[in-house]
């Protein structure tokens, strides 16, 4: 693999990363339901963490808004 | 069950061109100041995988085709049982959400990762320690680079900031990341602020300096309290 291509994919990997911080964990919440299937999770290993976090966000929120609309 | 996108202003027609998840053509509900976009399911669990999120993103961005738009992005993986739950609670909120569109009206989101170049991480403290002192020594070359990111991050920022209207700072999860912000920007600015990141990265060869986007404003949606979007 040649650095160019090393960079190229480094940036590739960075805007995954970017989008999955956006599309996970930003933009406004109208506090439906969050309906996650994370059971075919197949996203590749960069943005793994991110979204994590994230999903475990979408849980506790639909904890919440049980909870509320009990 | 629908699937929530995107809010925008009323006049903002749903392309015709593109379909949402599962092939799904776009709809459109109209309260008040705010146009809601979706699409209808039988049923819907969506996999955070990367065809959805591309497809969900393709959504947002589509109406970026009109620059003088406001466009506020919903969190992936946002639905309601049906119209009704959703245009109440577009009522409830019409306050909160019209702020939120005036606040990125004719802007873009961009985003910058800077980080140390692959040599500059090698050089970070490592994890393993044999005696106190290492890791003592260690801790403080790690107070001193955080010390140095610091710095540059607001030599950075006060470079940026003229050319944008708002920025988020994320939180930095690597040693190695320098600073990771988001920038609302003027859509006529976007290319003028690309070039200001080029100059900086040109002096500045000892860090790596990524700018994504432009992107419909994420991290500038406004923040609707839980309680009050269900209950009013």
């Amino acid at each position: 693999m040649t650095p160019m291509r090393d960079e190229r994919d480094a940036e590739m990997e960075v805007t995954l990363v970017e989008l999955l911080d956006r599309l996970l964990d930003k933009g406004v919440v109208l506090c439906g339901d969050i309906t996650l299937s994370v059971a075919e999770v197949d996203l590749v290993h960069v943005g793994l963490r991110v979204l994590l976090s994230s999903v475990e966000a979408a849980q506790r929120q639909q904890r919440r808004a049980a909870e509320l609309s009990q | 069950m629908i699937y929530v996108y995107a809010l925008t202003d009323p006049a903002g027609a749903v392309p015709p061109d593109v379909r949402g998840l599962e092939h799904q053509p776009l709809g459109n509900i109209v309260v008040g100041d705010v146009s809601a976009t979706f699409t209808a399911h039988a049923e819907i669990a969506v996999a955070p995988v990367a065809q959805n999120l591309w497809r969900h993103e393709q959504v947002v961005e589509s109406f970026m085709r009109n620059p003088g738009l406001a466009l506020l992005p919903v969190r992936f993986g946002t639905t309601f049982p049906d119209e009704a739950h959703l245009e109440d609670v577009l009522r409830r909120n019409q306050g909160v959400l019209k702020a939120g569109l005036d606040r990125v009206r004719g802007c873009v989101e961009l985003g910058l990762r800077v980080s140390r170049t692959s040599a500059e991480a090698a050089a970070l403290p490592q994890a393993d320690f044999s005696t106190g002192r290492e890791y003592m020594a260690a801790r403080l070359a790690e107070h001193r680079l955080r010390c140095d990111a610091d710095q540059l991050a607001a030599e950075l920022e006060s470079a940026l900031m003229p050319l944008a209207r708002e920025m988020a700072t994320r939180e930095a999860r690597a040693p190695q990341v320098v600073l990771s912000s988001a920038f609302l920007v003027n859509h006529d600015r976007a290319e003028e602020f690309a070039a200001t990141v080029r100059t900086l990265a040109a002096a500045h060869p000892s860090l790596r300096l990524l700018c994504t986007g432009p992107w419909p404003a994420y991290h500038f949606a406004p923040s609707l309290q839980l309680a009050e979007a269900l209950h009013g």
